[in-house]
């Protein structure tokens, strides 16, 4: 059972989760808990000896019920592998998978934000390698979630849109356009390969996507994934999440939310590398004055970024 | 964006999502879906829940 507090000085609550001390950490090839379970072979977490994609409660949760979720999604029954390299059929159903979930969780009452995410590689803390990715329904609305809503009520509108619509018109930043999306290092970006996928229209979900934008968002996520390991003809790591409305229905929240605002469905890959070699350090100024210090301008990145793509096909 | 999102719960539903074509062949009798994917739910030997997608073959070809 997790623990959670709230810390006054950067408003925001804190979760104690001691149980996850204990997690699986990197375990061999062959002991792998995300892998099916062959016939003779160890019991892993998912009981079958072939599947497509697995949805499953997280042994070690963050969350859990009555006070939120924590799930496993296992991309492929394939040990190797990554997102990028999934089957494009495979990513499009990822993504279905992701909108059931969205909808499923986002019906609890007590869920008020759910979180799609993955960690990809050890310089973001993966503990496990197989392809695979999270969920956590927040029992409460998270900062950056509540940034996104703040946003948009300063601008008066769809944060989100406005910035999609900018990067458009700047088109210096652009790194993959489809009729339904548009992937971009943003203007400001915190991470020197930091990328955004964002619905072209105004898609406050998953849930709110046709079947054919829901396509064209898996193939504009692979095409970056593809990229990142591209550039420096490496696995690139990065943190991946998935921003949409929050699930919440309490009349003070929705009192925050602006017409046309409220949530945009896209996507923010997050890398920590800065080079093919080094890393990134969240430091003095990023973690003690929250001022992120980047040494690489968003332009210069997505020009690699955009050449890496193509590279990758 | 205000209130839960609906979805119809329980085993037998189908979701068929914005765009989808709902007139697509009948499936299985029973059969939970969403989208294009059959849904499968489980439990683990320790109680935690285990849910299985796969393709469904009745969605292909549909637009």
């Amino acid at each position: 059972v997790s623990e959670q507090r709230f810390n006054e000085l950067r408003e925001e609550e804190v979760v104690y989760a001691i149980h996850r001390q204990d997690r699986t950490f990197l375990p061999a090839r062959d002991h792998c808990p995300l892998d099916p379970t062959r016939p003779g072979g160890p019991e892993t977490e998912i009981p079958v000896a072939a599947f497509e994609i697995a949805v499953f409660d997280n042994r070690f949760p963050a969350f859990s019920a009555p006070h939120g979720a924590a799930e496993v999604v296992v991309y492929t029954d394939d040990h190797d592998g990554s997102f990028g390299t999934l089957a494009p059929a495979r990513a499009e159903a990822l993504m279905w998978v992701w909108r059931h979930r969205y909808l499923e969780l986002g019906a609890r009452e007590d869920i008020d934000y759910v979180f799609i995410f993955e960690n990809r590689g050890v310089e973001v803390g993966v503990t496990l390698h197989h392809p695979h990715g999270q969920v956590y329904g927040y029992p409460f609305l998270p900062p950056v979630a509540a940034l996104e809503l703040a946003a948009d009520a300063r601008i008066g509108g769809c944060a989100p849109c406005a910035l999609v619509a900018g990067e458009l018109d700047d088109g210096r930043r652009l790194l993959h356009q489809s009729e339904a999306t548009v992937a971009y290092v943003p203007y400001a970006a915190r991470w020197g390969y930091e990328v955004h996928v964002s619905m072209r229209e105004h898609r406050a979900s998953l849930a709110a996507c046709s079947a054919e934008e829901l396509r064209l968002l898996a193939e504009a996520l692979q095409a970056v994934a593809r990229g990142f390991d591209a550039l420096f003809a490496r696995p690139f790591p990065y943190v991946m999440v998935v921003h949409q409305a929050p699930t919440f229905s309490g009349a003070v929240q929705r009192a925050t939310v602006p017409a046309g605002g409220g949530g945009h469905l896209h996507v923010e890959f997050y890398p920590p590398l800065r080079t093919a070699e080094k890393l990134k350090y969240l430091a003095g100024s990023e973690q003690g004055a929250g001022t992120f210090i980047s040494d690489i301008l968003p332009e210069e990145s997505a020009a690699e970024l955009r050449e890496a793509i193509a590279r990758a096909g | 964006m205000a209130g839960k999102p609906a979805e119809p719960r329980g085993d037998q539903h189908e979701d068929t999502g914005a765009g989808v074509d709902a007139g697509a062949p009948a499936r299985q009798e029973g059969q939970e879906l969403t989208g294009p994917l059959v849904v499968e739910r489980r439990a683990k030997a320790d109680g935690r829940a285990l849910i299985l997608y796969s393709e469904d073959p009745a969605a292909r070809g549909r637009p």
